[in-house]
């Protein structure tokens, strides 16, 4: 436990050091300029050329965090001795489930990969 | 651990390997060793004027000197505290999992059964992370960046951690000594080559390195999620996927070639990053000779090729559980 507080502690305490020193010692001249949204050098100007469709993306931000601990608790599970004995029944879930993603990545994967269709 | 060294196992973890002087040294060396190889493979000589005699191997840290002491410059539009806060955490969060990673017998930071599940499932979180610094970032190719970031992770995290259940299921366990002891006769690779080859591809996913490079492909959107930064915050945040490629590197070394075999103890330690250097150099030299997929070839690799791959090394796997 030692050794995790001492990583930690240490880890962090490098990493804002280092920008504290750097923010202590950097030359400091602000100007509008630098301090303006990137926009590729020129000055953002102008009505939106094309609009970037991202209502979506909040479920598949939900997915990828979801899946993790979902990860996590079937192998939790796999290795206790009680899931062991239980193996051939969670074994059979975890075809099952693999197998329904596979299939509903196969109905649509035409079309979800259909760059095209994204706009 | 030895005699040679007063520190007991979990320490030398936390500071020396796989801890804080692994992650940074790594950061260096990687950087070095990246643009010596490419160069190599290009006819070119890459860094060179820092540090002849050690070929050009102080450059990296010379770049970071430089950055490090460049003007650091926090844009008006943003929350300026979250700005400054998250590549730090990011930082922080790529490193993280190396908690529960064993370089070799004793050498960890906490021994857990699960161990090497929780480093998976830390590594696979960390994407949130990278798409809230380009959202606080606030900025046209950062969220394009960001978006890309997230496809592509929802497209390499079932693959990953298929494959990492696969040998899972087949060691019977997570904890990192015993998986190393599974592999006393057999390596991973070769009881369960699909799944090596499925955590290969997606660890340069995972890692955002060529063929993989979108979110932050360079002719394209900048530098995606990390366009605004500068100074040393621009060196966590695009320092993150050198550190995501060392802890995914030390898990691949555990999880699949033995780890520390046949060995223990310091010389355990050397081999255990000797083997790192299988996955680390691939990472490396892809970038030398391939190009860039686009973001929908990428996603159906991950979506098509790469998830029947990582079923079928669970199938494996549980064949192999069975059979046995």
């Amino acid at each position: 436990m030692v050794a995790v507080v001492l990583f930690i502690a240490l880890f962090l305490a490098a990493l804002v050091l280092l920008v504290v020193v750097g923010y202590l010692f950097s030359p400091k001249r602000p100007s509008e300029t630098k301090e303006r949204r990137f926009e590729a050098g020129g000055p953002p100007y102008g009505p939106v050329q094309r609009r970037l469709l991202m209502q979506y993306f909040g479920y598949v931000y939900l997915v990828t965090v979801v899946e993790a601990a979902v990860g996590l608790a079937l192998v939790a599970v796999l290795t206790t001795d009680a899931g062991r004995a239980a193996l051939a029944p969670l074994a059979a879930a975890l075809v099952v489930v693999i197998a329904a993603v596979v299939a509903v990545v196969w109905r649509y994967f035409k079309l979800l990969a259909d760059v095209r269709r994204w706009g | 651990m030895d005699l040679l060294f007063p520190l007991s196992g979990d320490l030398i973890a936390a500071l020396v390997f796989p801890g804080v002087l692994g992650i940074f040294g790594f950061l260096v060396v990687a950087i070095w060793l990246e643009r010596k190889l490419v160069a190599r493979v290009q006819w070119r000589f890459g860094p060179l004027y820092v540090s002849k005699p050690l070929g050009g191997l102080l450059q990296p840290v010379a770049d970071l000197f430089k950055l490090v002491f460049s003007e650091l410059v926090l844009p008006r539009h943003t929350n300026r505290l979250l700005f400054a806060a998250t590549p730090i955490l990011l930082f922080f969060a790529e490193g993280l999992p190396v908690v529960f990673i064993a370089a070799a017998p004793g050498v960890v930071m906490a021994p857990h059964p699960y161990g090497l599940a929780i480093a998976v499932v830390l590594v696979l979180l960390v994407a949130v992370l990278v798409v809230a610094m380009a959202w606080i970032e606030a900025d046209k190719f950062t969220y394009i960046g960001a978006m890309r970031e997230i496809l592509l992770t929802a497209a390499y995290e079932v693959p990953l951690l298929l494959a990492a259940l696969a040998m899972f299921l087949l060691y019977g366990t997570a904890d990192p000594h015993k998986v190393v002891e599974a592999q006393s006769g057999l390596w991973g690779v070769l009881l369960n080559p699909l799944a090596f080859v499925v955590y290969l591809v997606a660890l340069l996913m995972a890692t955002t390195r060529f063929p993989f490079e979108i979110p932050e492909a360079e002719p394209e959107v900048v530098l995606g999620p990390y366009t605004e930064y500068g100074s040393t915050l621009f060196i966590y945040a695009f320092g993150a996927n050198y550190v995501k490629l060392y802890v995914l590197s030390l898990l691949g070394a555990v999880l699949f070639l033995g780890g520390w075999l046949p060995a223990a103890g310091v010389l355990g330690v050397l081999i255990t990053l000797a083997k790192m250097g299988v996955f680390v150099l691939p990472a490396m030299l892809a970038r030398a000779i391939y190009p860039r997929y686009r973001i929908d070839q990428a996603l159906r690799i991950g979506w098509g090729q790469l998830l029947a791959l990582s079923a079928a090394a669970v199938l494996w796997s549980l064949l192999a559980a069975w059979i046995w």
